[in-house]
């Protein structure tokens, strides 16, 4: 059987800070004895964290073309001297 | 929909493009300086500044308040990476107050089977990731993000960011490994 919406969204606010100190306690409250809803918490934070690498893994890739243009535009060859000089042994 | 969201996508792309363009010229030498002193490369220059730019978005996203210049910050946060990354002494650099103050998220790093685990998402669960990232970190109002992302209601929004929860939650299960360094 598919998982309620409702544990979703509970569980969404829950990881989020975003229940009111009442409910947070009954989730916490049914957590300690509930098994299954541990393991659906828990899933549910490393999605969490999943996402962010994704999200920082497009702001890398972002920041790599960026780094490609800056490094081959002919008129910003002082800047990359300045920089390239650094690294000659 | 597709097209709502790619525009919203390329308008995203390109604020963050004129910013993180602004930072290379004005922060990067500093950043090389350091990395220079430590004797690291030019491509090691480069990776702890991308990974330094993503820290400080992160902080700025975040409305963490920032006290002094962007430069001294980046090179702060560049000298925290540094030593997490290739595991320096501490002593081996050297930190002003400020600097030592600087807080770079736990995991940062994360382990090989993390990454696995994001390349399985992104390619079974791609569109999924998609959506929640923007749910997660383009920080507008819940009615605007739904409208640019192409749903008539917050509530069709809403349902199909669960409908995404549930798929990546069983698909994380199903590959049901030991994930307990993810746990922030």
């Amino acid at each position: 059987m598919k998982t309620s919406w409702t544990e979703i969204s509970t569980t969404e606010k829950y990881l989020k800070s975003r229940l009111s100190s009442e409910d947070q306690i009954a989730f916490e409250r049914k957590l300690a004895t509930d098994e299954k809803l541990r393991q659906h918490v828990k899933a549910h934070k490393q999605v969490h964290f999943i996402v962010r690498l994704f999200q920082r893994r497009r702001v890398k890739q972002q920041l790599e073309n960026i780094h490609r243009e800056i490094f081959n535009d002919p008129a910003k060859t002082d800047y990359q001297t300045g920089i390239l000089k650094l690294f000659k042994s | 929909m597709k097209l709502v969201m790619d525009e919203r996508k390329t308008a995203v792309i390109e604020h963050n493009d004129k910013l993180f363009r602004e930072l290379y010229e004005q922060c990067f030498p500093a950043v090389a300086r350091f990395v220079s002193k430590m004797n690291g490369s030019f491509d090691d220059a480069r990776d702890i500044f991308h990974d330094a730019l993503i820290v400080y978005y992160e902080k700025t996203h975040a409305s963490e308040f920032i006290s002094e210049s962007v430069e001294a910050y980046l090179v702060g946060i560049s000298k925290h990476l540094w030593i997490r990354k290739f595991k320096s002494e501490h002593r081996l650099v050297s930190f002003t107050d400020s600097e030592r103050l600087i807080e770079i998220p736990e995991n940062f790093f994360p382990e090989p089977r993390t990454k696995m685990l994001l390349r399985f998402l992104e390619r079974t669960g791609e569109k999924c990731l998609e959506l929640l990232r923007s749910f997660y970190f383009e920080k507008d109002p819940m009615k605007l993000l739904a409208g640019r992302m192409g749903y008539r209601t917050i509530h069709s929004a809403t349902v199909q960011k669960y409908k995404c929860l549930e798929k990546l939650r069983d698909l994380v299960k199903e590959k049901s490994l030991s994930y307990e360094d993810f746990l922030d």
